[in-house]
């Protein structure tokens, strides 16, 4: 599984495709995210559309590349929460530091 | 139900087999408690058990498989208990801070999250290692 890659509009867009986004997959996540934004892609949507779970292990690496991007200038965005990842979003109050859209469309045009 | 639930399990400790604990435990809630309920309290026990179980193989056992990883799950008059056992030297769970929620930092929001869901959390010193011990009334 993994994620895929595409571009829109000099806009990275990054679709999760795990079910669960824990410890058995954050780390690989984070070294090639960390990897995509130091090659220069430092705009970053994250479509989560597919992403049934979230634990603290997968907001890490939410947090590690919402300050990666700012770092490069550049900013993530979250798009398409279900259930599950909301309430976390909201409980942990990640939702007030980075931007979440409940569509990728909305999402992107964020960036204008 | 009215006859108590007692399931143990004895896993390496080995993040790969987090699905298969917190599996379990769904199951179990989804075996207690009326179709309507059920969703939401499975959600919160996945994700309590899997910080639990995380912070036992990451933290205590550093990653090292060789290591069992024991976890319960009992229910008995209304009441939910998870416990994790680990061979970790062990820490005070009472000098966690809460997380920073308006810096972005990493970690941290592993016990909040427990704290948050259940209703009842304590982490406490047994021979030969520690138990993490959460609650919830379904």
């Amino acid at each position: 599984m993994g994620f895929s890659i595409s571009e829109q509009d000099g806009i990275t867009v990054v679709s999760v495709e795990d079910r669960r986004f824990d410890a058995m997959v954050s780390d690989q996540y984070k070294t090639d995210l960390a990897k995509l934004i130091e090659d220069g892609k430092s705009k970053l949507c994250l479509n989560l559309a597919q992403v049934q779970f979230i634990d603290s292990s997968g907001l890490n690496v939410l947090i590690f590349c919402a300050r990666s991007t700012r770092e490069k200038k550049g900013a993530l965005k979250l798009a398409c929460p279900q259930p599950q990842v909301r309430d976390m979003f909201e409980m942990t109050r990640i939702n007030r530091m980075i931007p979440v859209f409940p569509t990728q469309e909305e999402a992107l045009r964020s960036f204008a | 139900m009215a006859v108590p639930v007692r399931l143990e399990a004895s896993i390496p400790s080995d993040v790969k087999l987090l699905g298969y604990v917190c599996r379990l435990a769904q199951e179990t809630v989804r075996l207690l408690v009326e179709p309507g309920r059920a969703e939401p309290l499975c959600a919160q026990v996945d994700v309590c058990l899997t910080e639990a179980v995380t912070n036992a193989i990451q933290h205590a056992h550093r990653s090292d498989a060789s290591k069992p990883l024991n976890v319960s799950i009992h229910f008995e008059n209304g009441l939910l208990t998870l416990r994790v056992f680990d061979t970790g030297p062990g820490f005070d769970i009472g000098s966690v801070p809460e997380p920073a929620f308006d810096e972005l930092k990493e970690h941290g929001r592993g016990l909040f999250i427990i704290r948050s869901s259940m209703d009842s959390l304590t982490y406490l010193p047994i021979p030969g290692g520690n138990v993490l011990e959460m609650t919830k009334r379904l």
